[in-house]
């Protein structure tokens, strides 16, 4: 009798706690997901734009590929015109959402820039599907923030590839098209991997090819896409440029090092590596196509805690020990000094300012004539918030 | 403090929660997940639950991968096709025991390539083939080490060899130009390894039907087609994606395992195959966890700074101290983290200070040594896993006195790899 009432006894309990701790931990799974997931849903918020006072018109770049309409692909176009005719310059932006200083220089030509003659066609936030998420094993910050005269500004951090919940799954091995050269698997996902994209291809190739017929129908004559990149990656502090790009490229270069002492490196676009804007947006269409690199650390390996403040100042104590090694960074690093944010989206800057001006010089009837847009040494002097208007 | 210091505590309480975590007998993803939160407190970065989670995600196309060849494993096993297999190589070439140990070997490995996990492969054919070689005359020791090793050395070969994927994927590095490379010394040292082990005592006498009656006495008699079909399917299709990539439509190597489930089940319908999944997922969900719990920890490695100060000791060290340090390095780790850890933790700072050589067999050499940390006790996860599979009670110490000696050499090989990474380069074929 007494081992029966035990054994009574015993089994609801072990029944409760057989079912207690799985359910605590579904709960504690639940809160986690609900947590995180609205985190990391509220990415999808689009970062303000405030459309300054040369801005005539803006449209989509689904007008240029109906495919994108309503995927997360879809992201505004902004036209600056002048009153005087000339040339068309395509800025881009965003290419690769991590890579913030492209992006805030985009920003602040849509806020700031005015055209006097020809016209600025810019896309800040050109793959907004980077825009959704972070790599995981990153540990970036999913928001950096811009102090103003105003207040603060946020702008989400981003990442390199579309947003693998848009594009699933990745293929073992990326086949460019049409070349059919090889590259990773998650390159598939890279928009600097897949110019000149095609209509039918995937949502990345789908964007490409809507970047491409924005160049061939609105005649573009100079292409700028701006990038950043590892100091420990060879191609950086640099300008890539096509071959047809080769003489304005060659002579910005040199204007800026004599003029603003901004150094930047002359990259050729190399024939073989495919898939690039600065290879197939000028192979493809008429345009001279450009890219340009700046320095930033937090996408390096080579770094210490990962934060708003890396992203922004670029000073880091493993990078000063790096530099001492030959053949390891190859950008010059002064550990005060950092590659601070309004540094890079300065270069960004002077190098669209210098472009259009050397276009102009080179081929009068292609200028474009641009003011109100700050050069490095102003970014520098003010920060980048000083030109970042309340939204 | 300077950041090398505030690094360095960081990292000290990282390791102390996960040795108590790992010494109070938690599963290896609490303990990374623990050491993990440890880490991000002390740097003063709170409980970053989106850290957390973001990073459990670092492997999920992996984890899918594993998940599903697992299921294809079990299947083919249940379903007789292994049986008939071995069964039939038995048959074929029992007048050559000692190429028949090889092809056991070989037998081994195949589930280890296809599914990255030694502990997989080895609790999939770990009963068969160990009754088999015990039957052919190699004492229970010997067999429960050749199945060890079989395990081990199949993770490092193609077509999925995850320490190495691990690396590839830290460096921005496609995983393309691996398989000749991984195939030729896994097939050397695994092969090596076997006959080191076994050849000795293999039988020419050989009873073809006691060794067939001492495989595992259920199985059914199914035909020659039952039993290639899936195999066929599966590595036809890899093979089809990996040399015509761009005519074969590329869903995921998910996918194809998947296809091979069903063609299985198309073939032998009495496979119940909802319970094996079942069971095949109990025995794979460890190894995911450990993916899961490994991309936390890089993650918050990353977020702390953790990882750079791996970077920059690696790219500081002189070469032959950074040599030495790879090798006990990966010995150590894979005791703590597994090899798919240490193939993230140690393998890519490790690979970003040999960044002067050529990447893809370097990442072969650092992926080798990787692969055998699975023999490090106390985890020894591949280690315990043949003594489970072939009921070998006796301690580990006994096989792990059997292995010692073709894991110091498949070490060597790897880091003289890692050093001739430029002469070997003639391997890579893309």
């Amino acid at each position: 009798m007494s081992s029966q009432t035990a054994t009574a006894v015993q089994r609801p309990g072990v029944a409760a706690g057989s079912v207690l701790v799985p359910t605590l931990i579904l709960l504690a799974a639940i809160v986690i997901v609900a947590l995180t997931g609205a985190e990391f849903r509220a990415l999808y918020t689009r970062d303000p734009i405030v459309p300054g006072p040369g801005v005539t018109r803006q449209g989509w770049l689904s007008d240029y590929h109906a495919g994108l309409s309503g995927t997360p692909m879809e992201t505004p176009v902004y036209f600056l015109e002048g009153r005087q005719p000339g040339g068309t310059i395509l800025v881009l932006g965003g290419t690769h959402g991590n890579e913030i200083a492209g992006r805030l220089a985009a920003a602040i030509l849509v806020e700031n820039a005015v055209v006097e003659a020809g016209r600025v066609i810019v896309i800040p936030e050109t793959n907004a599907s980077a825009l959704t998420h972070t790599a995981p094993n990153q540990g970036v910050p999913d928001y950096i923030t811009i102090k103003t005269p105003w207040g603060e500004r946020r702008f989400r951090h981003g990442d390199r590839l579309s947003n693998p919940l848009h594009q699933y799954p990745d293929p073992e091995a990326h086949i460019h098209y049409p070349s059919g050269s090889l590259g990773a698997g998650s390159e598939a996902r890279n928009l600097n991997r897949v110019y000149p994209g095609r209509p039918d291809g995937t949502l990345t190739e789908q964007l490409a090819y809507a970047i491409t017929e924005l160049v061939r129908r609105e005649r573009v004559d100079l292409v700028l896409d701006m990038h950043e990149a590892r100091p420990m990656n060879p191609i950086v502090q640099a300008l890539v440029v096509h071959e047809r790009a080769m003489d304005v490229g060659a002579w910005t270069v040199m204007e800026l090092q004599a003029f603003e002492g901004v150094s930047l490196r002359l990259e050729p676009s190399p024939v073989a590596l495919r898939g690039l804007s600065h290879r197939e947006l000028g192979d493809a269409t008429p345009t001279m196509s450009t890219l340009a690199e700046t320095p930033n650390i937090a996408m390096d390996y080579l770094r210490g805690p990962t934060d708003e403040r890396l992203v922004i100042e670029g000073r880091d104590e493993f990078m000063a020990k790096a530099v001492g090694r030959p053949g390891l960074v190859y950008v010059n690093y002064e550990h005060e000094k950092g590659l601070h944010i309004d540094d890079r989206t300065g270069t960004h800057l002077s190098v669209f300012l210098g472009l259009a001006e050397t276009l102009g010089s080179f081929y009068p009837d292609r200028a474009v004539v641009v003011r109100d847009v700050p050069r490095h040494a102003d970014v520098v002097r003010n920060g980048v918030g000083a030109y970042l208007r309340q939204p | 403090m300077s950041q090398t210091t505030f690094t360095l505590l960081v990292l000290a309480v990282m390791l102390a929660v996960f040795m108590v975590a790992w010494w109070r007998k938690l599963p290896n993803i609490l303990c990374m997940l623990l050491a993990a939160v440890a880490g991000a407190l002390a740097a003063g970065q709170g409980v970053p639950l989106r850290h957390l989670v973001e990073g459990m995600f670092m492997f999920f196309d992996l984890v899918v991968t594993i998940l599903t060849a697992t299921i294809f494993v079990g299947v083919v096993r249940e379903s007789g096709a292994l049986h008939g297999l071995i069964a039939d190589l038995i048959r074929w070439f029992h007048k050559r025991p000692v190429l028949l140990l090889m092809l056991m070997m070989i037998v081994v490995m195949i589930p280890g390539g296809l599914t990255g996990s030694g502990t997989a492969a080895v609790l999939a054919v770990g009963p068969l083939v160990g009754s088999v070689l015990v039957g052919m005359g190699i004492p229970v020791v010997q067999a429960v080490s050749i199945v060890a090793l079989g395990g081990i050395i199949g993770a490092f070969a193609p077509p999925v060899n995850i320490p190495a994927m691990a690396i590839a994927n830290g460096i921005n590095m496609p995983y393309a130009g691996f398989t000749v490379p991984l195939l030729v010394f896994s097939l050397v040292i695994g092969l090596g390894s076997a006959l080191w082990l076994g050849a000795r005592y293999v039988r020419r006498d050989l009873d073809v039907q006691k060794v067939l009656a001492s495989m595992a006495a259920e199985h059914r008699q199914i035909s020659r087609l039952q039993v290639y079909a899936p195999f066929v399917v599966v590595f036809g299709l890899i093979v089809l994606l990996r040399t015509f990539p761009e005519l074969v439509p590329d869903a995921g190597v998910p996918i194809i395992f998947m296809l091979g489930v069903l063609v299985t089940w198309a073939l032998s319908p009495k496979v119940q195959v909802l319970r094996v999944s079942k069971e095949m997922l109990k025995e794979a969900l460890p190894v995911a966890g450990i993916l899961i719990g490994v991309g936390s920890l890089v993650q918050i490695m990353a977020l702390t700074g953790v990882r750079g100060l791996f970077v920059i000791t690696a790219i500081t060290l002189p070469d032959t101290w950074l040599y030495l340090f790879t090798l006990v390095g990966f010995a150590l780790a894979g005791a703590l983290f597994g090899s798919y850890g240490s193939g993230t933790v140690l393998g890519v700072p490790l690979m970003l200070a040999l960044l002067d050589r050529d990447p893809v067999m370097a990442t072969v050499g650092l992926s080798l040594m990787a692969c055998y940390g699975s023999l490090t006790p106390p985890t020894a996860v591949v280690g315990f896993a043949s003594q489970v599979a072939l009921n070998h009670r006796e301690p580990y110490s006994t096989v792990l006195r059997r292995v010692i000696w073709p894991w110091v050499v498949a070490s060597v090989i790897g880091i003289l790899i890692v050093i001739y990474a430029d002469k070997l380069r003639f391997l890579v074929v893309y």
